[in-house]
């Protein structure tokens, strides 16, 4: 444990002095702060006679879309970085060889990989945590409260792409770069779209649908992670009953998940010549 | 050295873990529908590719944003056709979105011009109120609806009703508006239950003075009290001139506002106002029909004062509840082979005239914008075999004044094509007649 804490250290270490990742940062930084300029899309907010009995106010739709904005572009940054982590890490250190002098010590291979699987998702922690606190403080200077919901939503995404890495970081021992990136970025569509899919099915017809329903539990299913709706809307979370009890689910689910796509590559990456 | 890595726990521990991921995604599945952006993929499908990416990888608020603004832009291009599935597209991708369900109901039901879309609209309100179950503001939209547009006091009642139960959308720590009581209140009265809703009109407007007293500083609570003080006093003044129409031993007799219209008439018999109603319908031209009536209700002038009468004039295809029924969700069926109109219709209670209305309901142009580039055979297809034009008269609809003379009830005439709504219990009139499809066009 201690080896894979070293390892996951300096990983961390070097993934955030990678000019990409620093670059990802800063550019997912200034479009969250400047999300606010795109507050014009927001819906029209009682201008209308139609409008009888609707009080919202603009400032409160302004806030929906910097809220949508700002979780999209997390979610956006949180794909691109978990992708290009967990296909990276390990690619890398086989052709610069870097891996056989850390491999020679006394490190298991297990060791090896859960702790660069841990680094990674150190990265993807700090990376999305300064997002989320960009995200607050805009939130704080438009709403003048503290939305400590934020946490909720951006821990939600940080917990669906520490799975896509460490599915990344499998495919990374079995394929190559571009087949994993387009292999990776497949199943995360796919996870995402589940309930879409299964609505498709049905129309077809009730002789897929056990197929899919089976299908359906044993893929990652990233759409479940999808839950940020009620918290751009934080009026209708009330509505929403245990919701605490589905985001436990949920960060369980991807717990779990991201444990079995990890042993996994712990036990693809025993077979593996290096 | 590396240590041999000892399979068997590892597989046995990804087992377990795969047991434990789907039970967890069997808990999470029935609490889903909470969260995703609907199960139709009907929707998904329309959204326009160029945003469907987005809205997928996480942009959804957004997307329905943009394509709210395109919604708008299609309204003022009058491409109202797209608008209506563009309008699910923008709730499936944010269904809390309470601007959305009232402002397109309000487009459906009103701006489009086209009648049969109002069902439409009562389905998207419906829509919402699925996806904001807690909130009174959609509610309180189908209410409006049901009052305003379809007519249906007793169904704006119940909504309105349910309305009140329901949080505030801005805070639910605060009350909700106050007219939202207030318009319960008045429903309670076109729907018959004058006497609850003088009583609910006593009660709302005790809690308002006590508000007020308490913050006597806050103008809007005295114009909250006011408005509730006003409406009790005029209710109890109404009562009171409305407490002999129709009963034995008083008949009608024209009088100054605020004096009663029925005096005492020296017998004990009753003296309700007969009516005789009648009705003619005319073609004048192809798809132009003219419609000419008598009501004959007494004369409510007083000095100066006109005062009018106001009826529904109505085309629809015979058996159109009917129709619509069998063919609720198909709506592109609903506006190839369905025809209606309607319109209200004012005359005044002049007796030189004898209460003659005459109107004209002409579907040669589209009646909403007669410049405007709809084709009215597409609006009125007229598809039927045979079109019923009914004409529906309702007191509860007409002017404080008239229905004075009238009673809460209708108690204050009588006519042979009349009879009690059973919602109501108000003695509504109703005449149609059936016209064959080549009489029309």
């Amino acid at each position: 444990m201690k080896t894979a804490w070293v390892i996951a250290t300096t990983t961390l270490g070097e993934a955030m002095r990678k000019r990409i990742l620093q670059v990802f940062l800063m550019v997912s930084l200034i479009l969250i702060i400047i999300s606010q300029a795109f507050a014009f899309f927001s819906l029209p907010a009682n201008t209308t006679s139609s409008a009888v009995g609707t009080n919202a106010t603009t400032w409160g739709n302004e806030l929906v879309i910097i809220r949508s904005l700002a979780y999209g572009i997390i979610s956006l940054a949180g794909l691109v970085m978990s992708i290009f982590l967990g296909m990276d890490m390990v690619p890398t250190e086989i052709e610069k060889r870097t891996i056989y002098t850390i491999l020679s010590k006394p490190v298991a291979r297990a060791s090896y990989i859960f702790g660069k699987f841990l680094g990674s998702a150190l990265t993807l922690f700090v990376n999305l945590g300064l997002m989320a606190l960009a995200f607050m403080v805009l939130v704080l200077l438009k709403n003048h409260t503290l939305e400590w919901q934020i946490f909720v939503g951006v821990g939600l995404i940080y917990f669906q792409f520490c799975m896509l890495g460490a599915m990344a970081l499998l495919f990374s021992i079995l394929l190559t770069r571009n087949i994993n990136v387009a292999l990776s970025f497949f199943m995360f569509v796919t996870g995402t779209l589940s309930d879409y899919w299964e609505s498709v099915v049905s129309l077809t017809g009730p002789g897929l649908k056990p197929a899919f329903r089976v299908l359906h539990v044993l893929i990652p299913n990233y759409g479940n992670f999808n839950m940020h709706n009620p918290l751009i809307h934080p009026e209708v979370l009330k509505e929403i009953p245990n919701y605490a009890a589905q985001v436990r689910n949920v960060m369980l689910y991807g717990v779990g998940y991201t444990a079995i796509l990890v042993l996994f590559a712990i036990l693809v990456f025993e077979r593996r010549e290096v | 050295m590396n240590s041999e890595l000892r399979r068997g726990p590892i597989i046995a521990t990804i087992v377990v873990l795969v047991v434990l991921v789907v039970g967890l995604q069997l808990a999470i599945d029935p609490n889903r529908h909470y969260y995703r952006t609907g199960k139709s993929p009907k929707e998904a499908l329309e959204t326009p590719k160029e945003l469907f990416g987005g809205a997928m990888l996480g942009f959804r608020e957004v997307a329905a944003g943009l394509l709210w603004v395109k919604a708008d832009d299609y309204f003022h291009s009058g491409r109202y056709d797209e608008i209506v599935p563009l309008l699910y597209i923008v709730t499936w991708l944010d269904p809390h979105q309470l601007e959305v369900y009232s402002t397109g109901a309000w487009h459906l039901a009103y701006n489009l011009g086209d009648q049969r879309l109002i069902p439409e609209a009562v389905k998207f309100l419906k829509k919402g109120i699925e996806d904001n179950p807690s909130v009174y503001d959609i509610y309180f939209q189908l209410a409006w609806l049901n009052y305003h547009k379809i007519r249906n006091y007793p169904e704006a009642l119940k909504w309105g009703e349910i309305a009140e139960t329901k949080q505030n959308s801005d805070d639910p720590k605060k009350p909700l508006p106050y007219w939202v009581p207030n318009f319960v209140c008045h429903m309670m009265e076109k729907s018959g239950m004058y006497a609850q809703s003088i009583e609910r009109w006593k009660k709302l407007t005790a809690e308002s003075e006590r508000t007020w007293k308490s913050h006597p500083g806050d103008n809007n609570l005295y114009v909250e009290y006011a408005t509730r003080k006003h409406n009790l006093d005029t209710n109890i003044l109404r009562l009171v001139l409305r407490e002999n129409v129709g009963k034995p031993g008083y008949r009608f007799e024209r009088a100054a506002p605020g004096q009663s219209l029925w005096v005492p008439s020296g017998d004990n018999q009753a003296h309700p106002v007969q009516t005789n109603f009648s009705l003619q319908v005319k073609r004048i031209a192809p798809r132009r029909l003219r419609v000419v009536g008598h009501l004959e209700m007494p004369d409510w002038r007083y000095e100066n004062h006109e005062n009018y009468l106001t009826l529904t004039v109505t085309i629809r295809d015979k058996g159109y509840d009917k129709l619509y029924a069998a063919h609720r969700d198909d709506f592109q069926w609903q506006k190839q082979n369905l025809t209606l109109y309607s319109r209200d219709v004012s005359f005044p209670t002049d007796s030189k005239k004898r209460n003659e209305f005459v109107t004209e309901l002409d579907l040669s142009v589209d009646p909403f914008d007669p410049e405007g580039p709809r084709d009215p055979k597409k609006l009125f297809p007229f598809k039927s075999p045979e079109y019923e034009v009914s004409v529906f008269f309702d007191p509860a609809r007409q002017g404080p004044y008239v229905q004075d003379g009238l009673g809460w009830l209708g108690e204050g005439y009588q006519d042979k094509d009349s009879h009690i709504d059973p919602k109501r219990g108000i003695r509504v009139l109703e005449k149609d007649i059936i016209l064959r499809r080549d009489q029309i066009l």
